[in-house]
């Protein structure tokens, strides 16, 4: 079933006045705490103003001593690669530099494990937001994971994060369809993690999995995606 | 008389940015005390009990505090903070599918995960808690906040025609749910 299928369920408006009902009830018999806890928020927030100083000095540093860019491989800041130009080695760029990945959608990476995407409106909050996931956190030494999904112009859009344990020289994305050539995506000096990007034809295109393959063709790392979402319900 | 002096010299910049620091923070307590509430109602919506929901929101607002001098000055600071909060809810989810991305078989059908063990508590819960999180959130944002399309778009960093597939899939989901009957929906399944 494509997206444009599942928008046009005319049961949809009865479903959704249904839960609207059901929200709203639910809502008016909650029993919330009505005094917010000022003085852990600002802990917290001071220690992540903190957290945030630190990953900007170290970015600032890098990009100082590398000043080696996007620019450089002919491919300017939101410039937007086809799918057919998703496909090839990896792009260099700054931290926090904003790459255009298709349709209008930007991608950002600003550390290890540590990736942002959006549209050009919704990008700075992505940044501003973003910070490594649990497996950068673990310290696992390889790793492919998704990030982000984005339908846009037929297509589907997959952006996230991978680490290696030796530079890879290619990423490959299993789809219901096929394989497909991801790009990827380092920063300056950092050739062993980055982020990846991979324009799927077809609206809300799921991909199955994704290899990381080393110079000579051999794999690095090799995982299954489960399924972002639960199984349908069973037909009643 | 040099006490009178002293105190006619103009701030020093360390003064300076000890009170703008202090006005910020004022302001943002200002902010969090308006919008506690509501954050939290949208949370418990979103997580499915009251714990993770004030874990949530006390990690959003701690993420605008840190960032304070930026959320005051965008357009709608409120969408700006209601984004960090829907943005801190997929993260979380996503930690509990981690476990699933690093196997190697691809499962048939959804098994349960850490993410299935949160409270439950209602009919209204346990449906909400079978669609992701961005599906849930666009569902809450919909329909118990009554925003736009194009408002949740906006809120998600998401086109509006991403939203609506959610929207429409969350829908699927949860039409013939004994949550949505005619009635009965909101009897508690347990305490």
């Amino acid at each position: 079933m494509t997206g444009a299928t599942e928008r046009n369920d005319p049961r949809d408006q009865d479903t959704a006045a249904r839960l609207g009902e059901r929200l709203h009830e639910r809502a008016r018999r909650l029993e919330l705490t009505a005094e917010p806890p000022v003085a852990a928020v600002l802990r917290l927030g001071r220690r992540e103003r903190r957290r945030r100083r630190a990953v900007i000095s170290a970015a600032a540093v890098t990009a100082l001593v590398l000043p080696l860019g996007a620019a450089g491989l002919g491919l300017l800041p939101g410039d937007a690669p086809s799918a057919a130009d998703s496909a090839g080695p990896a792009l260099t760029v700054r931290p926090g530099e904003r790459l255009g990945i298709g349709h209008g959608i930007q991608l950002a990476l600003l550390g290890p494990g540590e990736v942002a995407v959006g549209t050009a409106g919704t990008i700075d909050a992505a940044m501003e937001s973003a910070g490594p996931h649990e497996l950068e956190r673990a310290g696992l030494a390889a790793y492919t994971l998704p990030a982000a999904v984005e339908t846009a112009g037929g297509d589907t859009v997959h952006a996230g994060t991978w680490r290696a344990a030796e530079p890879p020289t290619a990423l490959t994305i299993r789809t219901d369809h096929g394989e497909l050539a991801a790009t990827l995506v380092t920063l300056p000096g950092s050739p062993t993690w980055g982020a990846w990007f991979v324009v799927v034809p077809g609206e809300e295109e799921p991909i199955r999995g994704a290899t990381l393959k080393a110079p000579d063709g051999h794999s690095l790392y090799s995982t299954d995606f489960a399924t972002p979402e639960p199984a349908d319900p069973p037909a009643p | 008389m040099a006490v009178t002096g002293t105190r006619a010299l103009p701030p020093t910049a360390a003064a300076a940015d000890a009170e703008v620091r202090e006005s910020a923070e004022e302001e943002f307590r200002a902010f969090m005390a308006v919008r506690w509430t509501r954050l939290l109602r949208t949370a418990y919506f979103l997580t499915g009990n009251h714990h993770d929901a004030e874990d949530l929101v006390q990690t959003a607002l701690a993420k605008a505090f840190a960032r304070w001098h930026r959320v005051r000055q965008a357009d709608d600071p409120d969408a700006y903070v209601w984004r960090m909060l829907i943005n801190a809810n997929v993260d979380r989810m996503r930690r509990f599918r981690i476990p699933e991305w690093l196997t190697n078989r691809f499962p048939e059908r959804h098994a349960p995960d850490a993410s299935d063990q949160l409270a439950v508590r209602d009919a209204l819960l346990a449906a909400l808690a079978r669609l992701s999180a961005l599906q849930r959130a666009v569902v809450v944002l919909r329909y118990l906040e009554d925003r736009s399309e194009a408002e949740v778009a906006a809120l998600l960093g998401k086109r509006v025609g991403t939203v609506r597939t959610h929207n429409a899939r969350a829908l699927r989901r949860l039409r013939g749910d004994d949550a949505l009957r005619e009635s009965g929906g909101e009897e508690e399944r347990t305490g």
